[in-house]
């Protein structure tokens, strides 16, 4: 899956095995450490992993940044499908195992 | 959404040490190692001092030329404790070592094994137990494969678990072991005959002791050039080849003081960071002697340009850019997340901005107008001085 398209609202994501990240003021860091690189995600893009990596599917990030960031549903409901597309393409995250998302 | 930097973690190619040991398999249960020596010696360094044991006359010559005033032979009058030698009852592994093999970094199955029975160790536990403690050992000279590029000391491979780390090179293999209080112990084997190649393999070893024992101290130890002047430090982070030993030969012709061009500490202090000298170095002279840690002023992180300007950037790009310039620890995904905290820490208070720089020093009058701690004409009052700054 590398385009926003293929992400279904209720897919559930989280960051894959050698990525490390930390919040960082608004923005965050992240540790590739298999390409090896380090990301910086800007405020928005922070808290859609931070959401991911808590376990939260795509429809309920997009529902959080929507109040988050005083922006309308279905435009954050796109962007959070966008960026996790982003994400997983750059090696971030990877899709969860249906077992540990109790879907 | 996102900007990239380049990592600059030492990853080792698989499987770990077939290039360097004979029995890399085996390694550490053998081989096997006696004390090479009764000498000892304590190193100054920041979040130290490296207690030292088990060296023979030669190697603690050498070891006290290398590192200068860092060096505090066991027996020099004026050192801050004894030595004690080294017993032959305590020459075995001590039996509070936590031998699990875990967490492999590039696919080995975690195992667990008992504390190998004759391995010699010269444990005696001094008082007080230095946060560092390395003991050198000498190896048969079967153990290690003949280097096949000779003179060259500086290639080696890590394997970093959980609580141990192992390092193999030409000549030498150690094991490092995090004890409770992010205390460690080492153990370095050499081939006793070796003379020429200790140096080297030894301050490989403590290169990555620093780093490990710096990020259990609240700090890091961060590839950048550090700058001093009125009693405050700036760094300059950057990769190899981004122009620190540049940026710091300058530093030297405007009088101002230079802790590092290659390798320096960052460490927590009150109300903010610190950074200190290591006697590690690239292109100039390594410091000579310890110096108090002087307070943080400004993080720049080094893009060469054709133009010269500093472009404010955040905490975030900062701890970014300092965790690519973290050696061994950015790529030991057990410690990864530790540092990230530490630099969120020490760095999310300091200035930081990307300084874009030719190499003419063009730059040095925009540091000084912009408000930082360097100044804008040769001061001569440098914070720290290093023994290449006082030979310029």
């Amino acid at each position: 899956m590398t385009g926003s398209a293929a992400f279904g609202g209720g897919d559930a994501y989280r960051p894959r095995r050698d990525v490390r990240f930390r919040r960082i003021g608004e923005e965050a860091v992240v540790v590739r450490q298999e390409a090896p690189e380090v990301l910086v995600l800007n405020p928005v893009g922070a808290r859609v992993l931070e959401l991911l990596a808590g376990g939260e599917p795509l429809d309920a990030v997009g529902a959080k940044l929507a109040a988050e960031f005083e922006v309308a549903p279905a435009a954050a409901a796109a962007d959070a499908r966008a960026f996790a597309a982003e994400l997983e393409s750059a090696g971030v995250i990877e899709p969860a195992p249906e077992a540990e998302t109790g879907r | 959404m996102h900007d990239r930097v380049l990592l600059t973690g030492a990853r080792a190619p698989a499987p770990f040490a077939a290039s360097f040991l004979t029995r890399p398999d085996r390694f550490p249960d053998e081989p096997a190692g006696s004390p090479c020596g009764d000498l000892a010696a304590d190193l100054l360094l920041p979040a130290g001092p490296y207690r030292v044991r088990g060296l023979d006359a030669a190697q603690l010559g050498r070891i006290a030329r290398r590192f200068g005033g860092f060096c505090v032979p066991g027996d020099a009058p004026g050192a801050a404790h004894r030595f004690l030698p080294l017993g032959d009852g305590d020459r075995r592994v001590a039996d509070d070592v936590a031998v699990e093999i875990g967490g492999h970094d590039r696919g080995g199955a975690p195992s667990r094994t008992a504390p190998p029975a004759g391995r010699p160790a010269p444990v005696r536990p001094c008082d007080p137990e230095p946060p560092v403690a390395l003991d050198v050992l000498a190896a048969p000279p079967r153990s290690f494969r003949r280097s096949v590029t000779p003179g060259w000391h500086y290639s080696f491979d890590l394997d970093a678990g959980p609580e141990r780390v192992r390092l193999a090179g030409w000549g030498f293999c150690a094991l490092l072991e995090r004890r409770a209080g992010g205390r460690w112990r080492a153990g370095l084997w050499v081939a006793p005959g070796d003379r020429r190649g200790f140096l080297g393999s030894f301050v490989n070893l403590l290169r990555v002791l620093a780093a490990y024992r710096l990020l259990d101290a609240g700090g890091a130890l961060l590839h950048s050039a550090a700058v001093a002047d009125r009693g405050a430090g700036t760094l300059f982070v950057g990769r190899s080849g981004a122009g620190k030993s540049t940026v710091a030969r300058q530093a030297l012709a405007r009088g101002l003081g230079v802790l590092s061009d290659e390798l320096a500490a960052l460490t927590p202090a009150p109300g903010g960071a610190a950074v200190s000298a290591l006697p590690f170095a690239g292109d100039l002279e390594p410091a000579r002697r310890p110096a108090p840690p002087l307070p943080l002023a400004r993080v720049l992180l080094l893009a060469q340009a054709r133009r010269d300007a500093l472009v404010p950037v955040s905490a975030a790009q900062a701890v970014a850019a300092a965790a690519a310039c973290a050696p061994w620890i950015n790529a030991d995904r057990h410690r990864t997340g530790a540092l990230l905290d530490n630099l969120g820490r020490l760095l999310g208070a300091v200035p930081a901005a990307r300084l874009e720089f030719t190499r003419d020093g063009g730059f040095w009058p925009l540091l000084a107008a912009s408000g930082g701690t360097i100044s804008s004409e040769r001061s001569g009052a440098a914070g720290a001085l290093t023994e290449a700054e006082a030979a310029a």
